[in-house]
């Protein structure tokens, strides 16, 4: 799991890693928000269960998606964890539950209040339907991954 | 008056964004004014259902829901628009 961009300001982390699956990517990102102090400790085993019960996986094109979140309890701070995972990982589809995609991006959020977050979560959604916007963060470019974070918390 | 239930996980994550993009769509469509909406937790739904007209889950919404539930995953992905608006305009219809 290397580190790609962080700035405690604008509350975002960006990391590239690797799993096996779902729950393994969700943990590490979890983690890396809990040692930075964003959330609880039991934000990780809320996320992964949270995942479990209503899956996060978008169908979102050809470059997919997930948006793992949980309940604002676990919540510090609140933040924006970006996960790019080397290789595609099987996630299931929200709101269907038979069905898979291949993410290969992860917005983990640690939401605190529905109408502080709504600017967020709705550029947020918008990013996750720009494929092109997909493909620039896919690449992993640190100036442009700070910039796409920034626009999408300010 | 049509009162629409949007349902997500927490009530807050996804829910938001639908309620968001579903009162734009109605307003643009004539509806101002002639809907209430309220979040909750696709969890809540069942217990909810009765008093509303319509339900817009963004997650896996229990099949025992007292009225009809359309799936929300459209407004996140982008993907298959044009069917929810249109299931939501025949529900305004109703």
């Amino acid at each position: 799991m290397e580190q790609i961009a962080f700035d405690r300001e604008k509350k975002y982390i960006a990391y590239s890693l690797s799993g096996n699956s779902d729950q393994e990517v969700l943990g590490q990102m979890a983690t890396a928000l809990f040692k930075e102090g964003y959330v609880t400790e039991d934000y990780e085993e809320a996320i992964k269960k949270r995942e479990r019960e209503f899956p996060t996986g978008l169908p979102t094109g050809e470059i997919c998606v997930a948006i793992p979140h949980t309940d604002p309890e676990y919540v510090n701070n609140p933040a924006v964890c970006l996960g790019i995972l080397e290789k595609p990982v099987q996630f299931h589809v929200m709101g269907m539950e038979d069905e898979t995609v291949d993410v290969e991006i992860l917005f983990m959020l640690a939401i605190k209040q529905k109408e502080e977050q709504l600017g967020l979560l709705q550029k947020l959604i918008a990013t996750c339907q720009d494929q092109e916007m997909l493909s620039i963060i896919k690449k992993g470019d640190k100036d442009k991954i700070n910039k796409v974070l920034k626009d999408l918390i300010n | 008056m049509k009162k629409i239930l949007i349902a997500c996980g927490s009530g807050v994550c996804t829910s938001t964004v639908a309620n968001q993009k579903i009162t734009e769509f109605l307003n643009s469509n004539g509806y101002e004014g002639q809907f209430k909406m309220e979040q909750c937790k696709v969890a809540e739904i069942v217990a909810k259902s009765e008093n509303y007209d319509f339900c817009i889950a963004t997650t896996t919404a229990p099949k025992d829901a007292k009225c009809p539930v359309l799936a929300g995953l459209p407004l996140l992905t982008g993907m298959g628009m044009d069917k929810l608006q249109e299931d939501v305009l025949e529900q305004m219809k109703k």
